[in-house]
């Protein structure tokens, strides 16, 4: 039976990927998944090839048939979404804000709108010594949680003599890091030790312990800012949450993202750490 | 009365599955006559799929569900629908159903 | 002219760039600085505004009145989010499911189904030395903050001189950011990452018709991709802000590294080539 792993962090740029690549080379036996579908890194990181793509559709949208339209205006005046744009008298959807629930539909007293189903990314199982599974979103669409849970399912379906499900979570607190680490067995915080990194980091904590997950934080460049860090390590003993890692600052980790290579293949304090790391992770999933 | 599972597999020795809404299978077994119905989920991702795994169980005489730690949806959907939740525990789905049934 | 800073991948530069640049241009004259970043504000650790008020954002969010409704499962029917369903004790709505779109207290035949509100965040504003700010932030739990964005947006439509800190991503909450924007300032860094999330920004706001200019931040000459991408796209660079280990420690206070003069021009620059500073100059 397989253990899933989701690795986030609330504000963007910590260093989530990166831990999240080297835990996929230090754990025997998984499934990397990049579920961090706005910007999927861990791929760019990976290169896999694609084997199989699947379509996504994440919710509906509203069309207006210009032809049975007569311009009442009903529908500009109940959508709760703005999501109706008049231009010269003519009326259309704008399916960017639209968000299918389909009460112009019902309003309509045309019957000029329908609502179809609209394809707001994809998803791929692909393959660099074993399987990877990742997925994009359509630029400006909503339904990333959607699509996450569709990433998940297929990792999990194509889970076949595997320990591990390491989930490259969405940055955030929101519907698509929420959707990243429901069910896993064990949530890792990637932390840096600003004030706005440290500000999020209550927050995504807040969030995991939503979802009763179990947890554990590790500070990223933690040597860029000594007083936070020991801000965050006391913040976290308060709470009784353990500091499973403190990785230094080191430009061999900008290095390795440039040559599209993970941070464990070179030979640098980075690595250390994030080996560090990986020991206390698998003490604490036991 | 009807019990409610989730299977990985639509076999009593199969082990239970440790998603709910999105589990490869819901079984229903009716201690009337000891018969087991697995049912493939249909599920595709979507949102809401704890109430609506809950409807399931609700429209086919359920008045147990055993299954892994559910989300708040769900819990709020079985209550709505004078479901009892029981906490599974990691062994098949024909060992969870003698576990609850000696109790 | 309202101009938005964001960026693809998150980490890259984008609060650091609109708090600089909104504390540069506000030696010239008022500016307003909107932190669109409801899941994570982080603007105002730098602009150290004092906030004067706090407003609350409300969705409406039905529930259905037990001593009128039949269970007919109408508005079961219609719901496209599966939050509303009928059981045998009655009608339960799924509040984190709700959009709050409107459907299911219309078509509800018995008028069941009434709406209260719900809180899913709130917009704060303050204002003290030329800078007026304002920010919205999203109540932890609640699943999306693009409405949170709207009401913020909303509170200064017609303002001189607006610089939004827009969410990291290329989600609905960058596009509600975006809608009605002059001037779209993507910030990106000089690695594949950034490469990558950085077009899915441009995209959109090419799709939604909006200026556009790239700023590059920890700048590395020996990474030539982003360059080459931008020039072949015909997108006019903004500024390279180096790789300087300075710039990162200053941040990590909270501190403003505009207050530096050799940093400052930096902004100056931005502020002139995005002809930001023409219009406040008007």
């Amino acid at each position: 039976m397989f253990k899933q792993i989701a690795v986030v962090s609330g504000k963007g740029g910590t260093g989530k990927t990166t831990v999240t690549a080297a835990l996929t080379h230090l754990f025997k036996n998984n499934i990397p998944v990049d579920c961090d579908v706005d910007a999927s890194n861990l791929f760019l990181l990976f290169n896999p090839k694609t084997e199989k793509q699947y379509d996504y559709y994440g919710g509906k949208k509203a069309y207006i048939d210009i032809n049975k339209c007569s311009s009442c205006g009903l529908c500009a005046e109940i959508c709760r979404f703005d999501a109706v744009n008049i231009n010269s008298g003519e009326y259309s959807v704008d399916s960017y804000s639209c968000e299918g629930c389909g009460y112009c539909v019902i309003r309509c007293p045309e019957k000029a709108i329908e609502l179809s189903e609209s394809r707001s990314g994809e998803y791929y199982i692909s393959y660099k010594e074993g399987r990877f599974i990742h997925g994009e979103l359509e630029p400006g669409e909503e339904t990333s949680g959607g699509l996450i849970a569709a990433i998940r399912k297929k990792a999990i379906e194509s889970a076949d003599k595997t320990d591990y499900i390491i989930i490259d979570g969405s940055p955030g607190i929101g519907c698509p890091a929420t959707s990243s680490i429901t069910g896993v067995s064990y949530v890792l915080i990637v932390s840096e030790p600003t004030l706005s990194g440290f500000h999020d980091l209550i927050r995504i904590m807040e969030t995991t312990e939503q979802f009763r997950r179990k947890y554990s934080v590790v500070i990223n460049k933690y040597d860029i800012n000594t007083e936070i860090t020991e801000k965050i390590e006391k913040y976290c003993s308060d709470k009784n949450i353990k500091i499973t890692g403190k990785i230094p600052f080191d430009k061999t980790v900008m290095k390795a993202v440039q040559e599209s290579n993970s941070i464990i293949n070179y030979n640098s304090p980075a690595s250390e750490a994030i080996k560090k790391l990986y020991k206390n992770i698998t003490e604490e999933i036991k | 009365m009807i019990i409610g599972l989730c299977s990985k597999s639509d076999s009593k020795e199969s082990n239970t599955d440790d998603r709910f809404a999105r589990a490869e299978y819901f079984v229903l077994y009716n201690t009337e006559n000891s018969e087991y119905k697995f049912l493939k989920n249909t599920d595709s991702g979507e949102h809401g799929a704890g109430p609506k795994a809950v409807q399931f169980f609700s429209d086919n005489g359920c008045n147990v569900i055993i299954a892994p730690r559910l989300g708040e949806n769900a819990v709020k959907a079985a209550k709505a629908s004078g479901i009892e939740l029981k906490l599974q525990n990691d062994g098949t789905v024909e060992e969870n159903i003698k576990d609850f049934l000696k109790k | 002219m309202k101009l938005v800073v964001l960026s693809g991948k998150g980490g890259v530069g984008k609060t650091l760039v609109s708090v600089n640049l909104t504390n540069v241009l506000s030696e010239f004259g008022k500016i307003v600085h909107l932190d669109c970043d409801v899941e994570e504000p982080n603007s105002n650790i730098f602009l150290k505004r004092k906030i004067d008020f706090t407003e609350n954002v409300d969705i409406q969010i039905p529930y259905a009145d037990s001593s009128k409704c039949t269970k007919c499962g109408l508005c079961s029917e219609n719901c496209q989010f599966g939050a509303i369903s009928v059981f045998k004790t009655g009608t339960v709505v799924f509040e984190s499911l709700c959009h709050g779109c409107g459907v299911c207290s219309y078509i509800c035949p018995e008028k069941a189904i009434k709406e209260k509100s719900k809180t899913i965040g709130n917009i704060s504003f303050g204002e003290k030395d030329n800078i007026i700010f304002g920010e919205g932030v999203l109540k932890i739990g609640e699943p999306s903050g693009v409405k949170v964005i709207r009401k913020l947006k909303n509170k200064y439509p017609d303002s001189d001189i607006i610089i939004t800190d827009a969410p990291p991503g290329a989600s609905c909450s960058v596009v509600e950011t975006l809608k009605g924007a002059d001037y779209a300032l993507v910030i990106t860094e000089s690695t594949p990452f950034g490469l990558h999330d950085m077009k899915a920004v441009l995209e959109i706001a090419l799709k939604m018709n909006i200026k556009t200019g790239v700023v590059i931040n920890r700048y590395d000459e020996n990474y030539k991709e982003t360059e080459n991408y931008l020039r072949a796209e015909n997108i006019e660079i903004i500024s390279k802000i180096p790789f300087i280990k300075e710039i990162a420690e200053i941040y990590s206070v909270g501190g403003l590294i505009s207050s530096k003069k050799e940093y400052r021009k930096i902004f100056l620059e931005i502020a002139e080539k995005t002809g930001v500073l023409k219009c406040l100059n008007k």
